[in-house]
């Protein structure tokens, strides 16, 4: 290198080696021209040459290189005074590279490798040093005439982290918007397959469930700040590594190197027609300069059923004389459950990287099964890394790529319903014919549940595939432009098949049935993004323009036949069934959809001192769903922020470390509906005979919708960061108002004249407003004992605000909730202009007469028989949609242990006990299993069952949800870096006046809150997991 | 000055793409569906959307439009069955005659109708803009479809006008956004027979080329007119009995094409019932493919449990006892005795105690089978008895209440009766479209007939009956009638006019229509609807139960359509 500055050549040790420079340019001449030879050479040797005859020397402490002022004698004699001293942490240790500057001077030093220092500071009278570091706070010390002892205090961590928000990322400092981040480390630890499941009840406002957990193929169900629209898609959009629409089941957490929820509208309305019910944004682990490093992370985990539903044995079904007594005696929930549910998960990550480019790769494996027989799953997958940048900086270029291939056996929730109706003084195989099921028949659909899942296949083969790739071009220091492209893909293959042996094949006739269907989505997308950035002085200015292109389709196909002529193939030679070969059938289709999206988008965030902050953005957006008088909309928004702890006034105030308030208002939108509804298609029917020729008769699809658009959410958020008393405190709290208006459903429509009784429109409003609180407090936070609670909570408050517009009008209400046979109540509850979502409509329960039959109020408040009562008695007689969430994390660290306890919290709302309805009165149908209640708790009413609220309770809860111990082995040996191993708990115990199974068996996110869709459900288990991770 | 040049490319290209239209073209591409502006291609075309409406009809037959008509009325029931059919008392409504406009099935026959009327306005609309000749189509074949399609729509607007009374008059589908105001009952009558009148010019006529019992004839459209001429007095207030006669003896006579009585009893619900002479108008019905009737909204849910061992029929699955004939006996096996003498359905078939329908229906092989209840034990050919769900054997009796196991005979403890009261022993069942056995070769066959010529005769009767010519009347119901009996048999009317009275009529039209869907429409005509007491069944306190309510669905989004009167 000839004639550069010896910044220059730092800057390519930098770039050829791992490691890097810390230097003040204060003291340290970088712009010195020098002329020197450095390839083909150890650093060592260019850094001793290039400072040789300077006063500058340098000290390698791990990666870093610290350089330093020489304290020789003769400048000591020029300064009237020499500052020595020593920074540490808190806890003691040295810090390394540790700015110390003499108030109003220009004379700074950086602490050495044990933290030492030594500045000059001129002829200062009583010179006030700055401490300052990054991740610390600053402080100011004066200095007395001895060597300084100084500790720093680690800072308001969170503060200093980068938040990713859409399409780019922001020091928290600087965040003007309601965005919880979420680290890797915060991920609650459990053998869930799906990764969001680790974040349950850490985000305020962020409503995470799965009612069916212990089912291995069950995804949760995600939502933000209650429910956001009617129909449309109310789960907020998945945006991975900036790829938005990303698949969620092809992430392994171990890859998760972070998570932001995006709540507010401010944050989210960059995503124009996708971000009306949020955005998550996922961001992956990245390689890292330097060796290879290598981690394991696996574990296994047993589930366990708790909160089982207990029916009656064979002897009090007899005793009560519920049916007929076949001999048998079988325990049917036991019979159709596995002692416990066994999971195990590998995963091996690799990582390295020189100064120009570094690589991560994951595989992992992970193998499941569920309570049930049958169900289990079995996935393995990866992800790749790439980035590269050359040294000079000019463009940056990523590539990830994700594949997974998925095996799952599917469970069958009805089986649990089974095993609570089933006699059970029926045996599971026939005592005549050993060979075979018992045959079980009945009014409600009865089977022998045991039969299905040992015989009945069913499941599905997956692959996936996620890609994307990323040229970045730095056009100047402050302009760069990127483009990225990338695609979702998922295929999905499932098969079904039932033997020709299986009793119901023998009663309906068929000798075998099978089939098999093809699914197919993809999710194609460009996006072109350009950042300019400006900083003048106190004024700081970045500026965003991008383009997005999107291509949504989905495809697929299906075959089913019966009566086959051997169950050897089972479903693999569906063309050997005589089924289909009845004239008028077919057995087969086929179908395909398309959408694209396109938007173009801007954003300008400004600052002053760090003080004042304002957002602005702006996506103009088009769908082709959209009916063609509102192809394209606008999604604008504006989010300010006030630091008013920078300001002079709060200087006194030193309990206050940082204290910013915010406001943001964001309009938002869904397009997440079917396609093709706006349009006046024609599809195909049914068939009808005609000149001795079947037609296939062909009409109108759909009424023709020219108006319809997306659902437009308007969103308030004000909030309040805060961290106080040396930051051992902090939080935030967000007020939020989200109206959605123009809600996208079916709505009825006037027949006539049109010819369907249902259009799918834009009608009607809906609001959601709520407070969000999240807190952190450090109670001790020794080198040794640390001891952090985490505390989250959110209220929500909904009204269905109204349910027309000009042109759907009158109808103010929805009935919801239809509960199924034997006696198919009908709905459970209503959707009403001026409600809250969740409303229970029912009869009113007035007690039982004196042959015990339920009797209800009618609409004068006069007690009635029920069956005497009609729709109009009916009332409003509960919630189920929960008023407040909460959870508690309790963080404890002694030296090398580790321990978390999570708590769980659901409050304010009823459920429908589904079950208790249907099994836990006698007049449960003869021959059909019933509750013990039936003969206890409920002994009274020996009448048919009502709809009514007899049947409601409480299902507030507090649940002991996550304990996980940990314990971590350093080592220098050349078999492994560290080691944790640790063991979690989760849903141990569960605080409830409920009395039916879990309550986290009821959803709470959706419009119907509180009540299961029908009786089926998936037992709610405890589990035990042993995990480890090692790193070599 | 390399690096600004490829800058500028890169930026050209994109910014270029931007201009590019396919960068920012919303178009739908729609690849299962036919956007309605391309659809009409070929000749082929041109029927399936003429066809669309008769489709939809084949569906409207059962289901709700079936139970409206036959559940309020004296003969079917759909009770309790030890918890099964309760369904929040919905049926329980409709038999004591209590609902409301909440209820859903009053919107439900509405809609399922209007859907039909919708349907087939789209559809004319079509067809009468097209340019046929583009088609290889003649005018002639033109207005005969536009004929068809106005019968079709006069057929669903007799049904609604039979429900609801107070009913919009729509004919036009494409951009309409909203329904107009009721037309009073004169202009609905008006309209029906207007548009009947005209069509029944263009329509074909039985024994023309390609005329067949599932499209809309001369003598079909002449039938529905006959139904609004008998009714007209509960309609419009006016009657038309004389008119009605009329049409019946032109049909009668042969002026709308060949038909005639069947003589072997249950020809017209057979396999090969669209050539039976007895059938007007048919849907065409098909094991493979569509047999409405034979659905769980219809006859497959008129049937005990595991009657498909009974009837070697297992392709469907299990049948359910949703419909069943209301009793004849008490608990105790006492007979009822109405005051209006209306119900007990089966005791008025064992009036006439040689009728050859009150064999227990069997299939016999080979696509035949005999009688058309099911009552007693049902005994299987490998000799067990049908069992219920309730692990009870099944043996249906014509009573209702809870017997369980017990014996033929055998009086329980508990002797009520009601439509809470129900276990699956109790209410005879009927078979009239039979389910042969899954290996017989014609099983599912059957059309549904919606148009016998039986109806027109007994139409005929019962205008010659009001007239006071009671003999023809007796004349004509025996003309029918006499595919049941012996030969010679008593049980024939005298046909001197002596026998038949105003009860025993209502009774034949029971008899002979028994489950086909008509039942409430000759109650109202007879004045025994409101009036009439049968089981579980007390005189209603007024009339406004004779029209149902607009469903508060339909309300809900016509806010200018006004509620019938009394709800």
């Amino acid at each position: 290198m000839k004639n550069v500055s010896v910044e220059k050549v730092l800057n390519a040790i930098e770039a050829k080696t791992t490691y890097s420079f810390l230097y003040s340019k204060q003291l340290i001449d970088v712009e010195r021209k020098v002329t020197i030879q450095v390839k083909n050479r150890d650093f060592n040797s260019v850094l001793t040459e290039l400072f040789n005859e300077t006063n500058v020397i340098f000290t390698i402490t791990g990666k870093q290189i610290v350089l330093s002022k020489k304290n020789d004698e003769k400048s000591e004699e020029q300064h009237s005074l020499i500052v020595n001293g020593k920074v540490t942490d808190d806890k003691g240790d040295p810090l390394i590279g540790v700015s110390v500057k003499v108030k109003g001077t220009t004379s700074v030093s950086i602490t050495d490798v044990n933290g030492k220092f030594s500045v000059p500071a001129l002829s200062v009278k009583s010179p006030i040093l700055v401490f300052t570091y990054i991740g610390y706070d600053t402080q100011e010390v004066s200095f007395k005439g001895q060597t300084l002892r100084v500790a720093l205090t680690e800072g308001t961590k969170s503060l200093d982290e980068v938040v990713v928000i859409g399409f780019g990322s922001v020091g928290k400092r600087e965040l003007t918007s309601a965005v919880s981040h979420i680290n890797s480390s915060d991920l609650l630890q459990s053998g869930n397959t799906n990764a969001l499941m680790s974040i349950q009840g850490k985000v305020s406002g962020l409503s995470i469930t799965n009612t069916g957990g212990s089912d291995p193929n069950s995804g949760p169900s995600i939502q933000l700040r209650g429910v956001s629209s009617r129909d449309a898609g109310s789960s907020p959009l998945i945006v991975i590594d900036g790829v938005s629409g990303g698949n969620i089941e092809n992430l392994n957490s171990n890859d998760i190197a972070s998570i932001d929820v995006l709540k507010d509208g401010a944050a989210s309305a960059i995503y124009g027609t996708q971000g009306s019910a949020g955005v998550i944004v996922v961001t992956t682990k990245k390689g890292s300069s330097g060796a290879m490093a290598t981690t394991y992370n696996g574990y296994t985990s047993v589930d366990f059923v708790n909160h089982e539903a207990k029916t009656l044995s064979a002897a009090d079904f007899i005793k009560n004389n519920r049916g007929t007594n076949y001999g048998g005696n079988t325990d049917w929930l036991n019979a159709v459950t596995r002692d416990y549910a066994f999971t195990q998960s590998h995963a091996i990550s690799v990582s390295g990287g020189s100064g120009n480019s570094n690589y991560r790769a994951t595989v992992d494996y992970r193998k499941a099964t569920g309570l049930d027989l049958r169900s289990d799953r079995e996935e393995y997958g990866g992800r790749i890394s790439l980035n590269h940048a050359p040294s000079n900086g000019l463009y940056k270029m990523s590539l990830n790529v994700a594949p997974r291939y998925i095996r799952k056996n599917n469970a069958n929730y009805d089986v649990f319903t089974q095993a609570l109706t089933l006699n059970p003084t029926y045996s599971i195989k026939d005592a005549n014919n050993p060979n075979m099921y018992t045959t079980i028949t009945g009014s409600d659909g009865q089977f022998n549940p045991v039969e299905l899942l040992k015989l009945e296949k069913s499941g599905t083969e997956g692959k996936l595939l996620d890609w994307d790739g990323t040229f970045k071009l730095n056009i100047t220091k402050d302009l760069s432009s990127q483009v990225t492209l990338s695609q979702s893909t998922q295929d999905y293959f499932d098969f079904w098949f039932r033997p020709s042996t299986m009793t119901s094949e023998i009663q309906s006739g068929y000798t075998g049935e099978a089939s098999r269907a093809y699914n197919k989505w993809d999710h194609k997308s460009l996006e072109w993004l350009t950042n300019y950035s400006l900083n003048v002085n106190q004024h700081s200015m970045k500026a965003m323009v991008g383009y997005s292109y999107q291509y949504f389709s989905n495809e697929g196909m299906s075959a089913d036949n019966k009566n086959f002529t051997s169950d050897a193939p089972t479903y693999n030679n569906l063309g050997d069934g005589l089924y289909q070969q009845v004239e008028g059938r077919n057995g087969m289709g086929s179908y395909k959809e398309d959408s694209k999206l396109i938007a173009l988008f801007g954003r300008i965030s400004y600052s002053y001192d760090d003080k004042y902050l304002a957002t602005a953005s702006l996506r103009h957006e088009g769908s082709t769903k959209f009916g063609t008088n509102n192809k394209w909309g606008n999604f604008p928004a504006v989010s300010v922020g006030w630091r008013v702890s920078k300001e002079s006034f709060m200087k006194d105030l030193t309990w206050i470390n940082d204290l910013k308030l915010r406001a943001d208002y964001g309009v938002t939108g869904n397009q997440n509906f079917g396609n093709y509804l706006s349009l006046s298609t024609y599809g195909g029917y049914g068939y009808y005979l005609f000149n001795g020729k079947y037609y296939q008769v062909w009409g109108p699809a759909n009424n023709t919708n020219t108006n319809l658009k997306w659902e437009k959410g308007k969103n308030m958020n004000v909030g309040l960061d805060f961290s106080v008393l040396n930051n051992k405190i902090e939080g935030s709290v967000n007020y939020y108002n989200r109206t959605q208006q123009d809600l996208l459903g079916w709505y009825n429509a006037p027949v006539p004249p049109n010819p369907q009784v249902q259009t799918y429109a834009n009608v009607g409003s809906m609001r959601n407003t709520g407070f969000e609180l999240d807190l952190n407090v450090k109670v001790i936070n020794k080198k040794d004992f640390s001891y952090q609670i985490g505390l989250v909570g959110a209220t929500n408050d909904n009204k269905f605000l109204s349910f027309s517009n000009n042109i759907f009008q009158g109808q103010n209400y929805v009935d919801m909730a239809g509960l199924p046979a034997p006696g198919s109540p009908g709905p459970a509850q209503r959707l009403q202009e001026g409600e809250r979502i969740g409303n229970f409509y029912m009869w009113k329960f007035a007690g039982v007469d004196q042959n015990g039959s339920m009797l209800v109020y009618n609409k004068d408040n006069k007690v009635i028989q029920a069956n005497a009562a009609t729709n109009d008695d009916k009332r409003i007689v509960g919630n189920g949609l929960p008023k407040f969430t909460a959870s508690m994390n309790h963080t404890f660290k002694y030296r090398k242990w580790d321990l978390g306890l999570y708590l769980r919290g659901v409050f304010g709302y009823d459920i429908f006990n589904v079950q208790e309805f249907y099994y836990g009165l006698q007049s449960t149908p003869a021959g059909s299993n019933a509750f013990a209640s039936a003969y206890a708790k409920n002994a009274a009413i020996k009448g048919d069952k009502v709809l009514c609220d007899y049947f409601l309770e409480k299902g507030d809860y507090v649940k002991l949800d996550v304990v996980t111990l940990g314990y971590t082995v350093k080592s220098n040996s050349k078999y492994f870096s560290s080691v944790r191993i640790y063991a979690t708990g989760k849903n141990l115990a569960t605080i409830t006046g409920f009395s039916g199974i879990d309550p986290q068996a009821y959803p709470v996110n959706g419009l119907t809150p509180g009540i299961t869709g029908g009786k089926s459900y998936y037992p709610s288990t405890a589990q035990v997991l042993l995990g480890a991770q090692i790193s070599f | 000055m390399k690096k600004n040049k490829f800058t500028s490319t890169l930026l050209g290209c994109l910014l270029g793409g931007l201009i590019f239209n396919s960068c920012t073209n919303l178009e739908e591409t729609t690849y299962n569906k036919i956007v309605s502006s391309n659809f009409y291609q070929t000749k082929d075309d041109v029927y399936r959307s003429f066809l669309r409406t008769f489709e939809h009809g084949y569906w409207t037959v059962q289901g709700t439009q079936f139970f409206l008509q036959e559940n309020p009325a004296d003969q079917l029931m759909t009770p309790n069955r030890q918890g099964d059919w309760y369904d929040g008392g919905t049926y329980f409504r409709l038999h004591y005659h209590t609902w409301t406009p909440t209820d859903g099935y009053c919107s439900d026959a509405w809609n399922n109708l209007f859907v039909g009327v919708s349907l087939a306005n789209n559809s004319l609309e079509d067809i009468r803009a097209l340019d046929v000749s583009k088609f290889n189509m003649t005018i002639a074949e033109q207005k005969m479809l536009v004929a068809e399609l106005r019968t079709m729509r006069a057929w669903y607007y007799l049904r609604l006008f039979d429900l609801y009374r107070n009913i919009p008059i729509v004919e036009t589908t494409k951009g309409a956004s909203q329904s107009p105001l009721q037309a009073t009952p004169q202009e609905t009558f008006n309209f029906i027979e207007k548009e009947l009148k005209e069509a029944v010019t263009d329509l074909g006529k039985k024994g023309d080329a390609n005329i067949v019992t599932s499209r809309w004839t001369q003598a079909g459209a002449m039938a529905l007119l006959s139904r609004l001429y008998l009714n007209s007095k509960v309609y419009t207030g006016a009657d038309k009995f004389t008119d009605c006669a009329a049409i019946c003896q032109d049909i009668i006579d042969g002026k709308y094409g060949s038909y005639g009585i069947a003589s072997r009893w249950d020809a017209p619900y057979d396999w090969n019932n669209d050539l039976c002479e007895e059938t007007i108008f048919a849907f065409p019905g098909s094991f493979g493919r569509t047999h409405w009737q034979y659905d769980g909204g219809m006859y497959w849910w008129s049937l005990p449990y595991n009657v498909n061992k009974y009837f070697e029929f297992t392709d469907f699955g299990n049948a359910n006892p949703k419909y069943t004939l209301q009793p004849g006996h008490d608990v105790a096996g006492n007979l009822y005795n109405f005051t209006s003498n209306l119900g007990q359905p089966f005791v008025k078939f064992q009036k006439y105690a040689d009728d050859v329908r009150l064999t227990v229906y069997k299939n016999l092989g080979n696509n035949t089978r005999e009688g058309m209840f099911l009552y007693g034990y049902l005994i299987c050919s490998d000799g067990s008895k049908v069992q219920t769900t309730k692990g009870y054997d099944l043996y249906i009796r014509d009573q209702v209440g809870i017997f369980n196991n017990l014996a033929p005979g055998q009086i329980p403890s508990d002797l009520t009766s009601t439509m809470n009261t129900a276990d699956q022993n109790s209410g005879v069942y009927f078979v009239k479209y039979p389910f042969y056995k899954t290996t017989d070769t014609h099983k599912i066959e059957s059309d549904f007939s919606v148009i016998r010529l039986a109806e027109v005769y007994y139409s005929l009767a019962e205008c010659k009956f009001r007239s006071g010519d009671k003999a023809g009347a007796e004349k004509l119901l025996n003309t029918v009638r006499r595919r049941y009996y012996p030969t010679g048999s008593s049980s024939l009317y005298p046909e001197d006019g002596s026998k038949l009275t105003e009860s025993e009529l209502l009774d034949e039209w029971g008899r002979e229509f028994l489950g086909e869907g008509r039942r409430r429409t000759d109650l109202i005509r007879f004045g025994k609807f409101n009036t009439g007491i049968w089981w579980d069944k007390s005189a209603d306190a007024d009339n406004h139960t004779e029209i149902f309510p607009i469903g508060q669905t339909v309300l809900g989004v016509s806010s200018q359509l006004k509620q019938n009167p009394g709800y």
